[in-house]
Formats: C-alpha cells, sequence, structure tokens
C-alpha cells in the first residue's frame, strides 16, 4: 500500500487547485481522478475539441490564479469578454454591453436610465455578497475575527446610505420577475435577467429568492472586472491545462481512469481510499472534490455517519435542470441583422419573462418545454484556432430540462433539439442545414459522463437553503466533514458551481490551517 | 351509518383502548386514568398503596401495551442497532434483553429503552417515544426492516415475589429457568408469547408481549391462578414509587429527551442522566458518538444525576437543591417516601461540579403544607447508591416460590 500525506479526489479545477496548494506546502499529495483526464466540466469533449461543458468564466478568483501561479504555466488574461445579444422574431435586438449591461443598444434612453439605475443597485448589493461568497463560512463556533468582518460589512452597507441598506434587505430574498417590473419596461430586458438569475436552478423568476441567484452571478470578477463573463483565452481546455500544469510542476502524482470507490475509516479517521482497480492508498488527510452525495453516501457510507447528517444529505435537491446541446457546423451562420463582428457574443433566446417561467413550469413535473429558453455562443466566431478550417462550434445551454430516465426522455430528447434547433433557424436561416454533427447532453448523460449524480451543474442546488453556511449542510460548510480527517470541496460545497477554484482553495487553506505547518 | 357511529365513539373515547382495557375498567374505581401515548392508562386502579404493596409483597399486573415497539429485523439487523444504541448489540446473545438508549448528533440522548433479541438479526425495541422517521433515517444504506408493532402486540408486566409462582401455576413452567434479562418464546393458545425476565420494579418480575388477539385468554388464565397468589391489578402510580425506590429513570420525567426539549440547555446526553455506563466507544460509529467523546474530553457534560436520600419524612418532589443553603446547584426530578426503605428518597438533576466533586454540604429546600400553612424546611441530603431498595429475590435463579 502506498502512503500519502493527503488525497484528493476527483481533478476537477478545484481538486487540482487544492491539490497544488496541498502539494505546495510540503505535503506528498496524490491526486484521484475517474475519468481519462483532468478538468471535470472544463475538459474537452470527445468530438468537439474546444468545448466542454462549461465554456465561459464569470468568476475565476484571483487568489487561485496567483497561488497556483496560473498566468506563469499560459494562462493569458486577455479573454474575450462576451457581449449578450437577445434575439427574439420581429423585436429590435438587444445588445448588452460592457460588464454586464454598462451599456445596452436597443432600448430608448429613458429605459436605460432605469436600467442603470437598478444595475447600480445589483452591483452594490453584489459587492457586499462578495466578501461571504469568496470566504469560508462561518460557523456555530464563529471567531472574534469573523464576527468583526460581519459588523465590518453591516457598517460598510450602512454606509451607503439609509436607502441602498432599506433595499438590500426589501430585495434579498425577492423574485427576480418582481423586481424587473419595478425597474423597467422592455421585455428582452426583463427576460434576460430572469434567464440570468434562474439558469442552473430549478427556480423560475416568479419563484421567490430567485433574485439571489443574478446576485451571485454579478458578484463574480474576472481581472477586477465585476459582473462580466469571458471566454477564455484558448478556450477552457487551455485553461484547464494551466491548472494541469501547475498541479505536475508543483509535483502533485496524479491518477486518472482510476475510480474511488471506497474511503477507508478506522476509529471515525480518513486513513485512506479503495479504488475500482482494487488498489488501496493509505494517507493522513483525504480531501473529497466530487460530489458531497456520492462522498458521504457511497465512499463513506450513511452507516459510518450520524443520522441527523445523514437526513441533511440525503434530503439535498440535486437533479440538474439544465443542458447542454454541442454542434458542429460546416460554416459560419448568419444572423438576421447582426453584423459578422459581434458573431462572437452570447446569444440568448429568452424574450420576457413569461416565456421564461413558462419554460419553468413543465419541468416541475418533469416535463420538457416546447418553447425552451437557451443561450449559445459560436467558440469558433471567438477564436478561429480552435477548430479546423471550415467547421464551426456552436454550444448550447438549454434552461430547465429535467432530470429524468432515458426512457422518460424517449422523443422528448429529439423534440427539445429540435424546438431550439427550428428557433435558431428563425434567426439564421439556413442554420439546421449546416449542421454536421451534434451532442446533446441531458442531466442524465451528464450524471454519467462526469460522474455527477443528477447531472447537477452545482452538484446540488444552489438556493438559498444551501448557500453560505448551510452549504452543503448546517455545521460542516467549512469544509470540514463529520468524518476527521476527510474534508470535502467541489461544486456541492460553497461557493457552488463554475470555474471560480475558490472552494478547492478555501478548502486547502482549512487544511493548512487545521494542521497548523504540521504535515 | 356506521362511520357515524364510529365517529361518535371516537368523540367519547378520545384515547385509544388497549386490549386489556376491558379487564382494567371493570376493575377501576375513581376512574383515575391517564393518557400513555395516545392509550387511556390506569393511573390508580383502585387503592394506591395496596398497589403498591402488591408488587412488593405478593404479586401486580401492570398493563404495559402502549409501550412502543418496533420490530427490527434483517440482515443488516445489529448493524443498524450497533449505528441506532449507544450500548454493543454485538454483544447481546439470542434470547437476551438490554437497556440501552440512543442518542442525536450532538450526543443528547433521544430516548431509553428495552432491546429483546430473539434470534440472530431478529429484535424488537420498546421505548416511550415514538421513533420510527429516526430509526428509518438511521437505517438509511443498511438491509434492514423496521415494523411499528405498537398496536399489534399487547403487553403485561407481571411483577412481585409471587409474579413465578403465579406463571408457573398458569402453564409456563420453562420461565423458572429465566435468569434476569432471559427471555423465552412459548406457545399459548395456537400461538407464541414472549416472556421476559425484566420489569420496572426492581422485584422479581416478568413482562408479556402477546397478539392482541390473546389479551382476554391469557388475562383469564394469569387471573383466575393468581387469585390465590394475592394477585391486583394496579396502576402507573404504584409502578413509579417502586421504579424510584430502584432509581431507574424515565424520559420526560427525569431528563428532557432531545426531541421534547424547546430549551437548548434542557438537552441531556447520557454521562448527564447516569447512563454513561451504556457508551460503548470500542464499537464503530454509533449516532452521537463524535460528540460524546468530544463532550468528555472538553467538559462539557455540565449535569449529573444522583440519587439522593433526605433527612425526614416530607417527599421532595420538584423541590431545589442548594449547597451550603444558599447555592442553588439543581433540582429533584422523582421523589417519594419509600415504604420499603423507610426514608424520604429522590432522583435529581445537579449541576457538575455539585455532585460529582462536591457531594457534601447538599440541602433541599421542601415546602411542606400543613394545615392551610407552608412550612419552609432545608434539609440535609445524602448522594446515596443505586437502588435504594435491593431485593435478594429480584436476582435469584430459579426464583422462589413465595
Amino acid at each position: 500500500m502506498t502512503s500519502f500525506d493527503c488525497i484528493v479526489i476527483g481533478a476537477g479545477h478545484n481538486g487540482m487547485a487544492a491539490s497544488t496548494i496541498l502539494s505546495k506546502s510540503g505535503r506528498k499529495v496524490l491526486l484521484i481522478e475517474a475519468s481519462s483526464g483532468p478538468g471535470g466540466m472544463g475538459k474537452t469533449i470527445e468530438g468537439f475539441d474546444g468545448l466542454s461543458m462549461v465554456n465561459t468564466l464569470n468568476h475565476l478568483n484571483s487568489e487561485v490564479i496567483n497561488e497556483l501561479e496560473l498566468t506563469k504555466f499560459g494562462l493569458e488574461q486577455d479573454h474575450h469578454f462576451l457581449k449578450t445579444i437577445c434575439l427574439e422574431e420581429n423585436k429590435e435586438k438587444l445588445i448588452f454591453e460592457g460588464s454586464y449591461g454598462s451599456n445596452v443598444l436597443g432600448i430608448d434612453n429613458s429605459e436605460l436610465q432605469s436600467w442603470l439605475k437598478l444595475r447600480k443597485r445589483l452591483f452594490l448589493q453584489s459587492s457586499i455578497l462578495k466578501k461571504f461568497i469568496n470566504s469560508i463560512p462561518i460557523q456555530e463556533d464563529i471567531t472574534a475575527k469573523e464576527k468583526l468582518n460581519l459588523a465590518f460589512s453591516a457598517i460598510n452597507l450602512r454606509l451607503k446610505g439609509k436607502d441602498e441598506f432599506q433595499e438590500f434587505f426589501r430585495m434579498i430574498l425577492m423574485c427576480i420577475a418582481d423586481i424587473a417590473e419595478e425597474f423597467l419596461s422592455n421585455d428582452l430586458l426583463k427576460g434576460l435577467l430572469s434567464y440570468d438569475a434562474t439558469l442552473g436552478v430549478k427556480l423560475g423568476p416568479r419563484s421567490p429568492t430567485s433574485l439571489i441567484g443574478l446576485l451571485y452571478r454579478l458578484s463574480g470578477d474576472i481581472n477586477g472586472k465585476q459582473g462580466v463573463q469571458v471566454f477564455p483565452k484558448g478556450g477552457m481546455h487551455n485553461l484547464i491545462q494551466c491548472f494541469f500544469k501547475s498541479l505536475t510542476k508543483a509535483g502533485v502524482s496524479s491518477k486518472f481512469n482510476e475510480i474511488v470507490k471506497e474511503i477507508i475509516i478506522e476509529n471515525g479517521r480518513a486513513v485512506g481510499v479503495k479504488t475500482s482497480n482494487g488498489k488501496e492508498y493509505q494517507s493522513k488527510t483525504i480531501l473529497s472534490a466530487i460530489s458531497p452525495i456520492v462522498t458521504f453516501k457511497n465512499l463513506v457510507g450513511y452507516p459510518n455517519l450520524d443520522t441527523g447528517f445523514v437526513r441533511a444529505i440525503n434530503s439535498s435537491r440535486y437533479e440538474g435542470n439544465t443542458s447542454k446541446l454541442l454542434l458542429l457546423l460546416n460554416k459560419i451562420p448568419e444572423i438576421t441583422g447582426i453584423k459578422t463582428d459581434l458573431l462572437g457574443s452570447r446569444f440568448i433566446y429568452a424574450p420576457s419573462i413569461e416565456i421564461v417561467e413558462e419554460g419553468f413550469n413543465p419541468s416541475k413535473y418533469n416535463k420538457v418545454s416546447e418553447n425552451p429558453t437557451f443561450e449559445f455562443i459560436i467558440p469558433s466566431c471567438i477564436d478561429p484556432s480552435l477548430t479546423p478550417k471550415d467547421t464551426v462550434l456552436v454550444s448550447i445551454t438549454i434552461q430547465n430540462t429535467p432530470y429524468m430516465t432515458n426512457e422518460s426522455w424517449g422523443k422528448n430528447k429529439l423534440l427539445l433539439q429540435k424546438a431550439v434547433i427550428n428557433k435558431i433557424e428563425k434567426f439564421s436561416p439556413g442554420f439546421s442545414k449546416t449542421i454536421i454533427k451534434s451532442n446533446f447532453l441531458t442531466p442524465l448523460e451528464i450524471e454519467k459522463d462526469y460522474f455527477v449524480p443528477g447531472g447537477h451543474w452545482h452538484h446540488s442546488e444552489l438556493q438559498i437553503d444551501r448557500m453560505y453556511s448551510l452549504r452543503p449542510v448546517f455545521g460542516f460548510a467549512n469544509y470540514q466533514s463529520p468524518i476527521e480527517n476527510l474534508y470535502i470541496c467541489g461544486a456541492g460545497t460553497h461557493p457552488g458551481g463554475g470555474i471560480s477554484g475558490s472552494s478547492g482553495l478555501n478548502a486547502a487553506r482549512k487544511i493548512l490551517n487545521d494542521q497548523k505547518g504540521k504535515i | 351509518m356506521s362511520s357515524i357511529k364510529k365517529k361518535e365513539k371516537n368523540i367519547l373515547f378520545p384515547l385509544f383502548h388497549s386490549p386489556f382495557h376491558e379487564q382494567f375498567s371493570s376493575q377501576m374505581r375513581g376512574g383515575l386514568w391517564n393518557d400513555w401515548g395516545g392509550y387511556k392508562a390506569a393511573t390508580v386502579v383502585q387503592d394506591e398503596e395496596l398497589e403498591y404493596f402488591a408488587i412488593r409483597s405478593t404479586c401486580s399486573l401492570f398493563d404495559a401495551s402502549p409501550l412502543i415497539k418496533y420490530r427490527i429485523e434483517g440482515p443488516d439487523a445489529e448493524i443498524f442497532l450497533n449505528k441506532l444504541t449507544l450500548r454493543n448489540v454485538s454483544s447481546l446473545n439470542s434470547g437476551k434483553v438490554q437497556y440501552t438508549a440512543w442518542c442525536d448528533d450532538e450526543g443528547f440522548v433521544l430516548d431509553d429503552g428495552t432491546l429483546f433479541k430473539f434470534a440472530e438479526n431478529k429484535f424488537r425495541l420498546c421505548c416511550q417515544e415514538r421513533h420510527l422517521p429516526w430509526l428509518l433515517d438511521s437505517a438509511l444504506g443498511l438491509n434492514v426492516k423496521i415494523i411499528d408493532e405498537t398496536d399489534l402486540f399487547a403487553a403485561l408486566s407481571i411483577q412481585g415475589p409471587t409474579s413465578a409462582a403465579v406463571l408457573k401455576s398458569s402453564g409456563f413452567a420453562q420461565i423458572s429457568k429465566l435468569e434476569p434479562f432471559d427471555l423465552i418464546n412459548l406457545p399459548f393458545e395456537g400461538n407464541e408469547i414472549t416472556i421476559s425476565r425484566t420489569g420496572f420494579t426492581g422485584d422479581l418480575g416478568y413482562e408479556i408481549f402477546l397478539p392482541n388477539v390473546l389479551a382476554s385468554k391469557l388475562w383469564d388464565s394469569i387471573w383466575n391462578t393468581g387469585e390465590k397468589f394475592g394477585i391486583r391489578a394496579i396502576g402507573f402510580n404504584a409502578l413509579n414509587l417502586a421504579r424510584i425506590e430502584t432509581g431507574f429513570i424515565i424520559a420526560n420525567t427525569d431528563f428532557i429527551t432531545s426531541e421534547h426539549a424547546l430549551r437548548e440547555d434542557r438537552k441531556r446526553r447520557p454521562d448527564e442522566i447516569s447512563l454513561g455506563w451504556m457508551v460503548d466507544l470500542n464499537k464503530d460509529h454509533f449516532n452521537g458518538k463524535t460528540a460524546i467523546i468530544n463532550a468528555r474530553q472538553n467538559n462539557q457534560n455540565s449535569f449529573c444525576s444522583v440519587a439522593l436520600e433526605i433527612e425526614g419524612k416530607e417527599s421532595a418532589e420538584g423541590s431545589i437543591i442548594y449547597h451550603n443553603k444558599s447555592k442553588e446547584v439543581g433540582i429533584i426530578t422523582s421523589a417519594a417516601w419509600s415504604p420499603t426503605a423507610k426514608k424520604s428518597i429522590a432522583l435529581a438533576t445537579l449541576q457538575n461540579p455539585f455532585g460529582t466533586k462536591y457531594k457534601n454540604n447538599l440541602w433541599v429546600e421542601i415546602y411542606a403544607l400543613r394545615e392551610l400553612q407552608y412550612h419552609k424546611l432545608m434539609r440535609k441530603v445524602t448522594i446515596v447508591k443505586r437502588p435504594f431498595v435491593k431485593l435478594p429475590r429480584r436476582t435469584m435463579t430459579p426464583p422462589l416460590d413465595f
């Protein structure tokens, strides 16, 4: 049996970030990954070189970039900033520019002023949340320093004025639809906010608390620019390679195609892991960067955990709700009324609050919408070097697609794909004829391909009852687990999914802090 | 029509009737009933004192049917019970009964009860409170079947010096070989009943579990034989006095269970209610293990449960305990004048270090009502070992015929 100071399960970007930091502290680290390569949901999808499940960034934690020295390993910071273009038949297109609509084309001046007023407020609220999103959540044993930080955040908010202070607490648990209607009148704009606030969670724009999804999104920053969305230079593939190079340089041993089947527990302590090919690895510390459900249900086993904790974990809602449709075209599509230089934007079909809500409704009953809301980017128009000549990649994200068995999906999968492509056809006549290849990943396929039960982007619902100190469950939001020496990170922990590296960084810091320099 | 009649019946009898209800209500004088887990249970059948002395001098019959009973079976039943409870179930042999308790994640006691092992991976768990959701959730990931059989099985507790003689004369001769905490399944009227040498009285006695349909037949058989052995149907009050003399605690009387406590500081860990001896840290993970270890290491157990003898003859129920007659350090949870020990006795909760480090100079303040005037008495208390009343006949095997 081989022995390590630390074993990290799962080579997603969080697992990689954590193993690199732990290895740099002088620890002997082993990283074990079930699939054939690193990256998790950032991994390149076979047959669609240059594309992965996640292709854009909202928030890459700058401390992760620094700690991992990602720039040294080829991360270029001049990312492609995505504009957002809202499409609807027979309507003027809405173009969202700058960092989340600092300028908007396609609306009149008074609407623009209303939007900028709302935007300012949303940005302010997000910046208050940002502090919490990046840090290790506070626990019952709150320290004096954490109390001070809380007080400081409250004072900071209060200093913005009485109105903003009150607005924060009035708005924070509201639904996005009410907020959008309160400030705005343009349907496309309201639809866009509704879509962005509810993408990736099982909420409609009229569901209470749906605003928080938007605040979460806006709290992110890339190179200090808040609220932007970028296509990373060289694609997600390049970013993942930077993580992996940094990890290799730091001396982490990594094993692929090896599935951890069991975390070995002796006297309540995690002491090692057993893998699918019968191997056992010993370790003083284990960090699981995969779904908390798998970690506790399958690897630790419920019988080894207190019933109250099992109840909390087992009641996590982790059925995915978002699908990916990847297309390979034989030529660059033309979008009516859009100049070629704007083809590198994010296109979105979510033309009103009603259509987003109506798209959400059937998903509650495990049905597929006839008029789904979706977004797409054309990476080949952003970085032509990603694909061979005469092929064009399109990555489509479809909202509100329920987690169902293959049987239930049945014809629905084809119907949904058709619905989306027919809709795009309306904006880009001839689009469907250019398709060479397609790959449709429903939550069920995401579950299988990425070893994430439910196929949820965030590993489990990222809603108010499972955020911050409540993520994944109350009492264990600080990356600790009930099992001594077993830690957790990844999308299922605070702050959730997306490529940011925050949870991996926080978990590694927690381990280093707990072990206080001792290895 | 029939449904209306049924509803009317429910209005007239809001509490369930136990399978022995007819037998007890026909003997009832005074109509003192209480609500035991939704069942109508006798507080006093005829005369509290005579009922107590039936326990200690002849033979008593107590209807224990409202006890919550869970059948626990399946390949992982033992693993499940080891995870659920504090004691080691692997060391419990078939045909044996274990007094045990179980805790939540924070190590606070959810309930105590008795675990009957019929055969490999075949158990019955009896307790005061209902716990099915907790049991089912504790069984996640295990192959075990848990059935609430409270309403399917009646229970009769026969306690007192002549109880063995009564059972033997009723055709259950095999019980004479039972040692304390043994159980045996015996045929009865073409069916099967379980008799265990257990009880809540600290006396020689047995508990009988039987399918509801056999209730009246078993009653008749025991009652007719028992008459010449001085048998008497008893209510809760007599049993309660006997159990205080034995030093047994009752959930939500002597401590507040974790699920019932509204105030965070009312919950108790096993070490705080004198059940620390049950905790087996050598076995694999069980609910609350980590929390119990941590509480021990960090001295977080702030209470202790003690047995007290109080000078004088007044009962000290609900009284406050003082150190040096001035500092409030605890409260009496159960108290009585013990007719057998001839002493005023009590069970109490004290705040550490009183009761553990400081055991002397403890006083109890009793408000004795004497002809419409309270006399405030400050009485010295002494911490003693349980039980207050120790009877050799409780453990003697085979039992003597009195």
